[in-house]
């Protein structure tokens, strides 16, 4: 037995004391009578009527004796140990879509939780609890926590999610432990088939029938006012038939049903069409009731008309900056003389041998730029001119930005005739091209935040508008300047969304299908977030000062929604040690200390008496 | 303690009472008590046939007229009884700032003794401490001797032990000649029973008297408690004194009683619980009368 705070007993100091002073205060009564023989023969006649009424006596002394025990232990907090008989507990739980996966009123995730809570609560006090949740992403809740309450509640308030399950990294965790203590007894909860386990015990919490069907592969084509969906459907356990529906714009109101029959285990592709000039978004659904609804339905939004932005060249010569331009976006362009140039609702401004006053509150790219401008990140030295046509080099950098901007760059025989040399650049910039390492081609973000491209040699003066490098290089720049917010709508749950973070967009929100408001970090050009629930996510941003939204739909993942899927494996290496810790008693214990107190008091009691009687 | 003063109204009231004897009175003496034996009394008997050398004085004249016979008229009888008087001088008897126990003793010992010196009878009074029966009055007979009797059972002195059986069954307690009267407590496993025995034996009429004081009959004490016992040093009673120890005294002090009641009745003898408090008139004109052990 330790005690959390042992100089608390000082308190029991108390004990004697009170016990001396009832000796004291409690003196037998010296009387000499004429004749103890009647008392002495009462003896033989003397039963108690209330075998209480003899404790009348030392209430007061128990009650006297209870509290400062009682206060004492309550300060002292006293831990009782149980040799070998406390267990350090890993419970790995699955938090995956299919663990929502219903029967009889309750989900196998809730099945999952009473099973540990039931494991919480049989094992002995003083054991350790380790709880491990798994779905795309593993999250230590709790580590060696030994307050059975508290895991309860923690375990209690872990979410399931809408994603897959990822074992690798769960396993990769759970190992950790193992290694520190061979004797870790790692459980895991899941609704998955595992075939291979080794050094840890698996929980299966699938129920036995479940009607369970799949919707998945949903893709629509729009043409000719006319809206194609297609999609597969799959009933993993019965032959039935199940009844799909069209939806357009979030109403109610299906515009087409149509019926399918279908066999177990047996993928059937379904095709509807419906006639309508215009959608912002179809949902495609599976009628029938089932025990896992996440993946039955599936909805694709049009983000389409959400990504235009408008382009400004500013220059004396825009012709083929703009027939470049032209080929690779419908984007609008608008050209300006220099001495005409005014900052106006633009998402990329190019400035081909001008230099600005001020840079514009957008992306920005700088061309031939021998100026120095405040907040461009980098300072102009003049313009060096060359004996003979010399070649740029091509970066091998291996950032994941210059990847992305040289992709489809060849980046030889470019020549130059003449450059800008550019001095005190900002880390944060890109090369692309070089010149005996002066940088002349580089990418990045200026003072302002907004993305900002620098070519530093005229287009005019070098062979580079006539490669084939240009028109792809351009393309990269201008996919780097000016990036969709959002690429696509269509996600499945678990995976990373990228929103494209340019200048002019402020305050990115993002909001769950659970209601929650997430707010994005928008210091970095590309901000990213998790899809953890199926449905929609609204992601809301001020553009501008003008808000849009985009909506996009994060769909069930397809093994999720296998009940029967197998093949996993969860082992851990090493060789398990059953070796057992010292367990706690029950705080009841404290109780019996207290009545071993009273009973020790008695006895001290009842010895001075018979001392005196001796 | 409290000397003894002579209650001259109760002693007047006493002379109108007399003891009531079972056994024959055999005393050696003549005296105020008839005998089953014939004598020289003046109460009349029985008639028998007159044989020559008979007292003359004694034939009935008007049998003879009647019967033209002689017939000698026969008479009671009277003996002088003689009362003996035990009286338990230990300690316990003795214990206590007013002596109750003590002085009710010595009342009803002095009252036995003046009513039979009232009707001629001899008294004798012994104290008995220790195994001995000492003797302070030896044979009192006539008022005369009263006032000296009254003054040595107020020099009794009440200390150490009193061993009934063994002082009195050694000393001459006469046969058939009148009551033997033990004054005790009789709170003690000491052998009493061969006393009462003995007495019986000898024809004596017995009476025993258990004077107990208010604290044996209705003890008061309560708490924790260490009884010393007033006779031997080495006897003690520890124990926290509550209501069922209480009730358990109770039954300890009736079974005690009854013991010494059951015990007188299987030999003939009287038997009486007198509290300490009672005065000496109730004892004798209530229950004594009621017992007919006095008329």
């Amino acid at each position: 037995m330790t005690f959390l705070y042992p100089m608390g007993l000082l308190g029991l100091i108390g004990v004697p004391i009170i016990i001396l002073i009832y000796i004291l205060k409690n003196k037998y009564n010296e009387q000499t009578v004429p004749s103890t023989y009647l008392w002495t023969l009462s003896e033989k006649f003397f039963k108690r009527r209330n075998p209480l009424s003899g404790l009348t006596g030392i209430i007061s002394l128990i009650l006297q004796l209870l509290t400062v025990v009682i206060v004492s232990l309550a300060i002292a907090r006293p831990i009782f140990t149980l040799p070998d008989s406390a267990g350090e507990y890993c419970f790995v739980l699955d938090c995956s879509g299919s663990m929502n996966t219903e029967s009889d009123g309750s989900s196998r995730f809730e099945r999952a939780k009473r099973d540990i809570i039931g494991e919480i609560d049989g094992a002995s006090a003083g054991s350790t609890y380790t709880l491990i949740a798994v779905s795309d992403e593993t999250a230590v809740i709790y580590e060696r926590l030994t307050d059975k309450k508290l895991a309860r509640q923690m375990l209690e308030e872990v979410p399931c999610s809408d994603g897959g399950t990822s074992y690798s990294e769960a396993l990769v965790t759970a190992q950790k432990y193992f290694d520190k203590n061979r004797s870790f007894i790692v459980t895991l909860y899941t609704d998955k088939s595992v075939d291979v386990h080794e050094n840890a015990e698996v929980v299966n919490v699938a129920f036995d029938k479940e009607f369970n069907y799949s919707l998945s592969d949903v893709s629509g084509t729009f043409m000719g006012g006319e809206l194609s969906v297609g999609a597969t459907v799959l009933s993993y356990s019965f032959d039935t038939t199940l009844e799909l529906a069209l939806y357009l714009d979030g109403k109610d109101t299906p515009v087409k049903r149509t019926e399918v029959a279908v066999k177990a285990g047996e993928p059937m592709s379904v095709s509807m069409s419906c006639k309508t000039d215009s959608y912002e978004s179809f949902r495609v659904a599976i009628e029938n009731e089932d025990s896992l609804a996440a993946d039955n339905e599936f909805i694709s939004y049009n983000l389409k008309n959400e990504s235009a932005y408008r382009i400004l060249i500013v220059s004396e010569t825009p012709f083929f900056l703009q027939a470049a331009l032209d080929v690779l976006t419908d984007t609008v362009i608008d050209t300006a003389r220099p001495d005409a140039y005014r900052e106006g609702d633009y998402g990329l401004y190019i400035f081909h041998s001008f230099t600005p006053a001020e840079l514009p509150d957008a992306a920005v790219w700088l061309i031939n730029s021998s100026m120095n401008v405040e907040n461009s990140g980098f300072g102009a030295r003049g313009i060096v001119e060359l004996d003979a046509p010399a070649e740029l080099e091509k970066s091998d950098s291996t950032s994941t930005v210059a990847q992305k901007l040289l992709t489809g760059v060849y980046g030889k025989d470019i020549l130059i005739s003449e450059y800008v040399k550019y001095s005190s650049m900002y880390t944060r910039f890109t090369t692309l091209f070089s010149y005996d390492s002066h940088p002349l081609i580089f990418a990045g973000v200026n003072g302002f935040g907004n993305r900002e491209v620098v070519i530093g040699f005229d287009l005019h003066k070098a062979d580079f508008s006539l490669s084939t490098d240009f028109v792809a290089l351009l393309g990269n720049l201008l996919e780097y300047s000016c990036p969709d917010v959002i690429e696509r709508s269509e996600y499945t749950c678990g995976e990373d969304v990228a929103i494209n973070i340019t200048a002019n967009i402020r305050n990115v929100k993002v909001t769950t299908p659970l209601g929650e408001e997430i707010y994005i970090d928008t210091s970095s050009g590309v901000a990213t977030f998790r899809l953890g629930h199926v449905g929609t996510y609204m992601v809301s941003l001020l553009a501008s000062d003008v808000e849009k939204n985009y909506k996009i739909y994060s769909g069930a993942p397809a093994e999720e929604g296998n009940p029967v899927q197998s093949g996993e494996a969860f082992s851990l290496s090493g060789v398990q040690e059953y070796e057992r810790t010292d367990g706690e008693f029950d705080p009841l214990m404290i109780f019996f200390v207290c009545l071993a107190v009273i009973l020790i008091a008695d006895w001290m009691v009842y010895c001075y008496e018979k001392y005196q009687l001796r | 303690m409290k000397k003894l003063v002579i209650d001259e109204a109760f002693l007047s009231e006493l002379e109108s009472l007399q003891t009531l004897l079972k056994n024959n009175v055999a005393g050696a003496l003549g005296g105020n008590r008839r005998s089953k034996n014939l004598g020289s009394s003046c109460e009349f008997a029985d008639y028998r046939d007159y044989v020559p050398g008979d007292d003359v004085t004694k034939i009935d004249w008007n049998a003879y007229a009647r019967f033209d016979k002689l017939y000698e008229k026969l008479y009671y009888d009277e003996r002088q009884m003689h009362t003996r008087i035990y009286i338990d001088a230990s300690h316990s008897m003795g214990h206590g700032a007013d002596e109750e126990k003590a002085e009710q003793a010595i009342r009803i010992a002095a009252a036995f003794a003046y009513l039979s010196v009232c009707e001629l009878d001899k008294v004798s009074i012994y104290v008995l401490r220790g195994g001995v029966a000492e003797e302070i009055v030896s044979g009192m007979v006539g008022k005369d001797s009263y006032l000296n009797c009254v003054n040595r059972l107020n020099a009794i002195s009440f200390e150490g032990d009193a061993r009934i059986s063994e002082a009195i069954v050694p000393t001459n307690v006469g046969r058939g000649d009148g009551f033997s009267i033990i004054l005790s407590d009789f709170l003690t496993d000491e052998n009493y029973e061969d006393a009462i025995d003995w007495l019986c034996e000898r024809k004596r009429d017995v009476l025993c008297v258990q004077i107990l004081s208010r604290e044996e009959l209705n003890p008061q004490l309560r708490g924790r408690m260490h009884l010393l016992d007033s006779e031997d040093g080495n006897r003690f009673f520890r124990k926290k004194i509550d209501g069922d120890v209480v009730h358990a005294y109770k039954e300890a002090l009736r079974y005690v009683s009854d013991r010494v009641r059951t015990y007188c009745e299987s030999r003939g003898a009287h038997y009486l619980l007198v509290p300490a408090y009672v005065p000496p008139a109730d004892i004798f004109f209530g229950q004594l009368s009621d017992m007919e052990v006095i008329k």
